[in-house]
């Protein structure tokens, strides 16, 4: 009979074995779990868990009346993984026609190295659409925003004010006009999450480890009027092809606020396609392009003679027009049908006959230092702190100064030539006599409301009162006489006043002339070609100021056309005071600005 | 060795236990040479009794314990799944959600684009045979200074 055998030890030994191996494993876990927690806790997280970006919803942008001018749509991007892709051949030929790609292109791409590409961003609706029915293995679509201007503009391709907006690139950045200007405001502050994910790259809920929310950008309200900026637009459009012009700016603003309310520009260019226009079109002339503005500174350099009280209305200027200084002899624009000037003319007359040589005895009775920081008064040579990108500052020569050339300087800069400005500076100055001599500063942001929907009004800089009252009064009547009596007067219009000022300047240039250097050994002439700066025939800015109604200026207009094809002495095929009569009527009643003269009878027309 | 049916399968199965037992093995230097007698087992049994009545006693709570960890850890399970599904459900709402609002941004755009001043000008004039009024047509009424006082 066998016997039962008693294990009792064997069983301990298991028992201590096995405690050691427990206790083994326990340390090692609780090394794990509490002393080394934290960097392996970390580590689990960065391989489990997605960091992604959450992009914030950029601002819209609307005109003063509401219209929206820019906004964000959500379209889809293609992509590629090429190791995916079964047949990259028959996939690029079917993918080319709906992407307009070609197709050696994106075979190129199909076939990449790369374990990722992009194919085309941000496609129409109807392109995604086609391209998700046609459910191609290694090829998908990921949401991006896309920054849109829905307005059409008056010119084919183009929307409207393109150049006041600017664009937004394909990274989402602002790119010139207020886009870029205001690009903090607008574009907001991107959030991020930081989740686990499946394997098809969807987040798993209540696994979010750090979240932070964005914050939306805010939508911008311009003062620009839609109705007014199409009305503009069509008129510079129009005297853009007549006059066959490099190009042409339009401004029309509020004399007592600032508030510019159209801003036309040509050429322009469709925004939503950026990428296919040329760069150079890209800037705002009105605030970027500095040009000589001729005649339309004279204004400026009587009111700074009569606010110095270096000058009266009755002191007269003797014009013989031959004004020499320095061996450079200043000529008025009209030497050719007054060869010998006006002879003795008040202030009020070089306005009327837009007279150079008594704009530059003014200028020097001033004194050359005092109407150089008259100009600098009135915002020559800085910028105006207008909200659109690319802003110059011009350029005015300190007549003393390195760049200076004393009194020739000075008697040049007195009728617009030998300074640069902007059209910009030039229409905040004349908004300084019409609202009573304060410079105001141009803007466009209306105000811009927050994501949780509070409103605010943009507060530009307060205004600067740069001369007497009185002298501003006494200017706006020399410039609506300049209208009623003088040259300017092709720019009256019926039942209103208006004052207002031409302006023609040539534009200098590189000039290349053949030029006899000597002769050779045989005694030919040997010529070399030789390029200086220097006034260009033909080439000329001519432009038209106004303040309108000239007895309680409401708003200044400025038309500038640049480069016109010209013929004869200056003449071109509508000349910007033709164009302001054809338009001011209808700024004057779409701004339901009522007359300030009486109209004729409806029954004498 | 042969059994009639009415033998009790109680006697059966003792009687295998016997010709089941081995006899003690010799495992290394732990082994034992031979079997220890066992010459106190009737207290032993009296103590063994005992505790198979504590014994009794503990099993069902160790049982009830690791079921309801189970059913905890079942719940939490359940739980965490609902939890899952109720997060693809949530997620696919939000990509309906996105999807609308995409919509509706491109419905926006097209809107802008029907407003255009320059597409209403072109759909007035060739769509409605629409012209522009003469400017003399444009009138301003006077402010009427009897009705102010």
């Amino acid at each position: 009979m066998l016997a039962r055998t008693d294990s009792r030890a064997r069983a301990l030994i298991l028992l201590l074995l096995a405690a050691v191996v427990a206790t083994g494993i326990g340390a090692r876990l609780a090394w794990w779990q509490i002393v080394e927690r934290e960097p392996l806790a970390t580590l689990a997280l960065h391989q489990l868990a997605q960091h992604e970006q959450i992009p914030a919803t950029r601002g819209e942008i609307t005109d003063a009346g509401g219209v929206l001018l820019a906004t964000s749509v959500e379209l889809q991007s293609v992509f590629a993984t090429p190791p995916s892709v079964d047949d990259p051949e028959s996939t690029a030929a079917l993918l080319a026609p709906a992407l307009g790609m070609e197709m050696n292109a994106l075979r190129e791409r199909l076939t990449s190295d790369d374990p990722w590409v992009w194919l085309k961003r941000r496609v129409d609706l109807a392109v995604s659409n086609r391209i998700r029915s046609m459910d191609l293995p290694g090829i998908g679509m990921l949401p991006e925003t896309k920054r849109v201007y829905p307005v059409q503009g008056i010119s084919p391709r183009t929307t409207l004010a393109a150049q006041i907006i600017g664009f937004v690139n394909v990274d989402g950045v602002g790119q010139y006009g207020i886009e870029s200007a205001e690009d903090d405001l607008l574009a907001g502050l991107s959030g991020s999450v930081t989740a686990q994910e499946d394997v098809i790259g969807r987040q798993i809920a209540d696994s979010v480890y750090e979240l932070q929310q964005p914050v939306d950008g805010s939508d911008l309200r311009l003062t620009i009027d839609a109705g007014l900026q199409h009305l503009l637009e069509t008129a510079m459009w129009g005297t853009y092809r007549r006059n066959a012009a490099e190009g042409v700016t339009g401004v029309v603003m509020d004399v007592n606020t600032g508030a510019v309310l159209a801003l036309a520009t040509f050429p322009s260019y469709d925004a939503n396609r950026y990428g296919t226009q040329d760069p150079s079109i890209f800037t705002n002339p009105a605030v970027s392009r500095q040009y000589e503005p001729g005649s339309v500174m004279k204004a400026f350099t009587i009111s700074a003679a009569l606010d110095a009280g270096a000058i009266t209305l009755r002191d007269r200027f003797k014009d013989d027009n031959n004004l020499r200084i320095a061996d450079v002899r200043i000529q008025n624009a009209d030497r050719y049908t007054s060869p010998y000037g006006h002879g003795r003319i008040t202030a009020g007359d070089v306005l009327k006959l837009s007279n150079n040589v008594g704009a530059a005895k003014i200028g020097l009775t001033l004194g050359r230092e005092r109407l150089y920081q008259a100009f600098r008064r009135f915002g020559f040579g800085e910028p105006t702190g207008i909200e659109i990108a690319g802003e110059a500052s011009g350029v005015v020569w300190n007549p003393d100064g390195p760049n200076g050339s004393g009194d020739l300087t000075a008697a040049q800069n007195a009728f617009g030539q030998g300074l640069s400005v902007t059209a910009m500076q030039l229409v905040a100055g004349y908004a300084a006599i019409g609202n009573g001599g304060e410079l105001v500063t141009p803007h466009v942001v209306a105000g811009w409301t927050t994501p949780d929907g509070v409103y605010h009004e943009s507060k530009p800089p307060t205004s600067q009162r740069i001369m007497r009252e009185q002298t501003a009064d006494t200017v706006l009547r020399l410039l609506t006489d300049a209208v009623d009596d003088g040259i300017a007067q092709p720019a009256s219009i019926p039942g209103y006043s208006v004052a207002g000022k031409t302006g023609t300047a040539q534009i200098a240039g590189p000039i290349t002339t053949r030029v006899r250097t000597g002769t050779d050994a045989h005694g030919d002439p040997i010529f070399e070609k030789q390029t200086h700066f220097g006034y260009i025939d033909g080439w000329i800015d001519s432009s038209f100021i106004s303040l309108m109604p000239a007895s309680d200026p409401k708003i200044v207009t400025l038309l500038l056309i640049h480069r016109p094809a010209t013929w004869g002495l200056y003449q071109m095929a509508q000349r910007p005071d033709d164009l302001f009569r054809d338009l001011a009527p209808d700024i004057l009643s779409y701004l339901a600005i009522p007359p300030d003269r009486p109209t004729q009878p409806v029954a004498s027309r | 060795m042969g059994h009639s049916p009415a033998q009790p399968l109680s006697g059966l199965i003792r009687g295998m236990a016997i010709c089941g037992a081995r006899p003690a093995t010799r495992f290394g230097p732990f082994g034992r040479s031979r079997p220890r007698p066992r010459t106190v087992a009737q207290p032993r049994r009296r103590q063994g009794t005992g505790r198979r009545t504590q014994r009794v006693g503990g099993v069902p709570g160790v049982l009830i314990g690791i079921a309801a960890a189970a059913g905890l850890a079942l719940f939490h399970l359940s739980q965490s799944s609902h939890v899952a599904a109720t997060g693809y459900e949530i997620a696919d709402l939000r990509a309906q959600v996105a999807e609308l609002r995409a919509e509706q941004q491109q419905l926006i755009f097209q809107i802008g684009e029907a407003r255009s001043p320059a597409v209403i000008e072109r759909r007035a004039k060739t769509m409605l045979n629409l012209v522009a009024l003469p400017r003399q047509s444009v009138t301003f009424a006077q402010p009427s200074t009897k009705r102010n006082k």
